[in-house]
């Protein structure tokens, strides 16, 4: 080889290890999960640009400003509400200790389990004319509630199951906030103004930020849903969309609704930021000694524990209760094959989505974390609004983008099946990616985090590369972190009804979908069992999560 | 010249940072064991993570052995660098045992030779008989030590050692000295060794040089000194 050929492999071996640097397995995973977002936005953005459907006019002249009341109405009370329990039970929970309080830290988090369209049914059950309560104080006590349950209007029987089975959003972010805070700040607080002082002049202001942060992903739940609304017969944006799409058959009307409401979640988002940015604080102390809580006894202890025991009955224990009643109602008829098929649909699907919602996590976080540019923040932030954005529009969005793409596809491969992607399972995979990857990658981010760049740093050092590195020693330590973050993922696949909906391929029904099917029947007690799993899965899941999330702290605390 | 580093700058990504490191110099012959001091925040860590291959410098350049690692144009990957680091938290992998830390490095080898590397690692530093403990389950010191033999283990060109001995209490600090000192001239390794302590760098090195502040408005022209060891 002349010297001037040798000089140019060496070169091109530079090059080549310089763009390994740059653009590598890891970089690409982190900008094929910002484009996955990108798809159904583009798609929808293509919309406005097509002529309104027929339905359209009607539509904004006369039914859009109910859908803006409606919509606002709910979300704004379900705000309050699990705003006010929420940062309740943390502030109670984090500052004392009374009996039980080790059960009820484990307990709060469960009504995340509940799907609040299940809750809506259980309270249906519960709280209805032919329901276990009403029936109970007929026979005995000849009382009737039915005037009552009926003069209560929709909006808040809606709040109500949103407030109680949402709450922990809230509860959970305030509660994390809480634990690390020097107990030196609350102590002074106690001295210069008394205990009564102490929540209104520094609990609520320090609060502040997590509490909103909380506020707000209820509020973008809120705005995602479909079936309590549906339930309750609201006219919101979600149950709105599927008017025009499935009743008006009107998919360039759905599509402008969709855009509408994607214009409130940005608003939402908008209105989260300045919150967040208007007030927030950064405690500055050397003060290691974290918030010890203060024991109760006698009335105090037993307001707190009704306090917290209400909060479980209502948004755990009691649609749980009611679905076990219903279940020994209706338990013969119980276990289908519609049942049996739903389930292991379910399970397939959640799990793929899963895993390759992981995967995408994995890799952006890992590319943030070691290949930062002035790209890493804008593609790991884009790809992460996919959360905040309802099932309903994303649907759209997805199936608008992915029908163009089967027509190219049978353009190109005429031997393939027609609508190829649009009738088959990847569109329900793909959206539960974009919508729930999220919360997979801030699980994988938090680990990361707790663990830094040292050990990956050691490593390379030690001769090994990027991705033997990850195997060898990050995802060790991280695996908590991982199987937290999989746990997660899919519970939200699990409990996640418009998605499910919109895009399940014909003849095949999530766990989701059959119990809305049932409701929707009138057939309430048939719900028990397909909801049983739901619940009980999600609650496993979850308590599973608490257990690795401590997995990891030891681990690395261990070094 | 076994290092060279030619006219380095670094500043970390965003917009408006302040250069770390500007205009730096240095050169080691093969063999030598320098010790760069200097008050906290002047680029020492930095210029040290540059070396390794952890930070891409924005200008100079570096040349390890004759080969150039890092220059404006290109970087060499750390795994691709042979050079050995001890961190000032040892970065010991806590799901490891001291054993199978020490033998991380060796995977090029095969298993009999990564053995014995391993065993003759473990017997330098007087700790066979923790080879099957974890990180957590060993003293500061010994963790120190088991950090440095993982970093020799793979026979690197270079050794660099961020601030190895900062979080041991003073009396051990005399022990290590001495151990570490007596290590590297066993190995007869060039190294690079940083560190706020004086004493800690007379005790190990054979030169000492020193980042300096400059005057405020000279900020941009850091420079470095070399300074004879005492010793």
């Amino acid at each position: 080889m002349s010297f001037r050929a040798l000089a140019h492999v060496t070169r091109h071996a530079r090059s080549f290890n310089d763009r390994a640097e740059g653009w590598n397995g890891w970089t690409a995973i982190r900008a094929l999960a910002f484009l996955c977002v990108l798809l159904p936005f583009l798609a929808l953005a293509g919309g406005l640009f097509s002529p309104p459907g027929e339905h359209w006019p009607y539509v904004r002249d006369h039914l859009l400003r109910a859908y803006f009341t409606e919509t606002l109405l709910v979300t704004l009370g379900a705000g309050v509400f699990v705003g006010m329990i929420g940062v309740g039970l943390a502030w109670v929970v984090s500052l004392h200790e009374f009996r039980g309080r080790r059960f009820f830290d484990l307990a709060l988090v469960l009504p995340l389990a509940v799907p609040p369209y299940i809750a809506a049914y259980a309270y249906e059950g519960l709280l209805g004319y032919t329901g276990v309560i009403q029936v109970f104080l007929r026979r005995h006590f000849d009382f009737s509630l039915a005037r009552l349950t009926t003069e209560i209007p929709a909006q808040a029987w809606a709040i109500w199951v949103f407030g109680v089975t949402l709450f922990p959003y809230v509860y959970l972010l305030t509660r994390a906030f809480l634990r690390h805070q020097s107990a030196a700040l609350f102590e002074n607080a106690l001295l210069l103004g008394g205990r009564a002082r102490l929540f209104r002049r520094v609990g609520l202001p320090l609060l502040w930020p997590s509490a909103t942060a909380g506020v707000i992903l209820v509020c973008l739940e809120v705005l995602n849903d479909f079936g309590v609304s549906s339930h309750y017969g609201l006219t919101t944006f979600t149950t709105a969309i599927f008017a025009a799409w499935f009743g008006m058959g009107d998919a360039d009307t759905a599509i402008r609704l969709a855009l509408i409401l994607l214009g409130l979640v940005f608003f939402a988002l908008l209105i989260r930021k300045a919150l967040h940015d208007a007030r927030r604080y950064h405690v500055v102390s050397s003060q290691e000694k974290w918030l010890s809580p203060q024991r109760l006894r006698g009335w105090p202890q037993a307001g707190v524990l009704l306090f917290c025991g209400l909060v479980f009955l209502a948004g755990f224990l009691a649609p749980l209760l009611q679905m076990l009643h219903w279940l020994r109602l209706s338990w013969r008829g119980a276990f289908t094959a519609d049942l049996g098929g739903a389930l292991f649909y379910t399970l397939g699907v959640s799990s793929v989505a899963a895993l390759f919602i992981m995967i995408a996590a994995t890799g952006t976080a890992n590319a943030n974390r070691l290949f930062r540019s002035r790209l890493s923040a804008p593609l790991s932030q884009g790809a992460t609004l996919g959360y905040a954005i309802p099932s309903a529009v994303l649907a759209i969005g997805v199936i608008s983008f992915f029908t163009g793409a089967d027509r190219w596809i049978a353009a190109i491969f005429p031997f393939l099946p027609e609508r190829f992607l649009s009738m088959s399972s990847f569109l329900l995979v793909f959206a539960y990616g974009v919508r729930f990857f999220t919360i997979g990658y801030q699980s994988v981010e938090a680990g990361f985090a707790k663990i830094g760049r040292v050990y990956a740093e050691a490593s390379r050092t030690l001769g090994r590369g990027v991705t033997a590195t990850f195997l060898r020693v990050d995802m060790p330590m991280i695996r908590h972190a991982l199987l937290g973050g999989s746990a997660l993922v899919f519970i939200d696949i699990l409990k996640e009804l418009p998605l499910g909906l919109l895009l399940r391929p014909f003849n095949t029904e999530t766990l989701g979908t059959l119990v809305y099917h049932f409701a929707n029947n009138e057939a309430l007690e048939e719900t028990a069992l397909p909801s049983l799993c739901i619940i009980l899965s999600g609650a496993v899941f979850l308590l599973l999560t608490k257990v690795w999330g401590k997995g990891d702290e030891t681990h690395v605390s261990g070094n | 010249m076994f290092l060279e580093i030619d006219d380095l700058s670094f500043a970390y990504p965003g917009k408006g940072r302040p250069w770390v490191l500007e205009g730096c110099g240095l050169g080691v012959e093969a063999g030598e064991r320098v010790g760069v001091s200097g008050p906290s925040g002047q680029g020492k860590s930095t210029l040290l993570r540059l070396i390794a291959g952890l930070e891409r410098p924005q200008k100079g350049r570096i040349v390890i052995d004759g080969k150039v690692v890092a220059s404006a144009e290109h970087c060499l990957a750390p795994e691709a660098r042979q050079v050995g680091m001890v961190f000032q938290d040892y970065g010991l992998f806590p799901h490891m045992t001291v054993a199978q830390n020490i033998a991380y490095g060796l995977w090029r080898q095969n298993k009999k030779a990564r053995r014995e590397r391993m065993a003759a690692m473990l017997e330098l530093i007087r700790m066979t008989e923790f080879s099957a403990r974890y990180p957590y389950e060993i003293s500061g010191g010994q963790q120190q030590r088991a950090a440095l033999a993982r970093a020799l283990a793979p026979n690197p060109k270079l050794l660099l050692l961020d601030e190895p001995l900062s979080n041991l209490d003073a009396a051990l600090k005399t022990e290590i000295r001495a151990e570490m000192r007596a290590l590297m001239e066993q190995s007869r390794l060039t190294c690079l060794f940083v560190s706020h302590d004086l004493d800690d760098l007379q005790a190990v090195c054979t030169r000492i040089v020193q980042i300096r502040d400059p005057a405020p408005e000279a900020k941009s022209q850091k420079t470095e000194k070399n300074q004879e060891n005492p010793d």
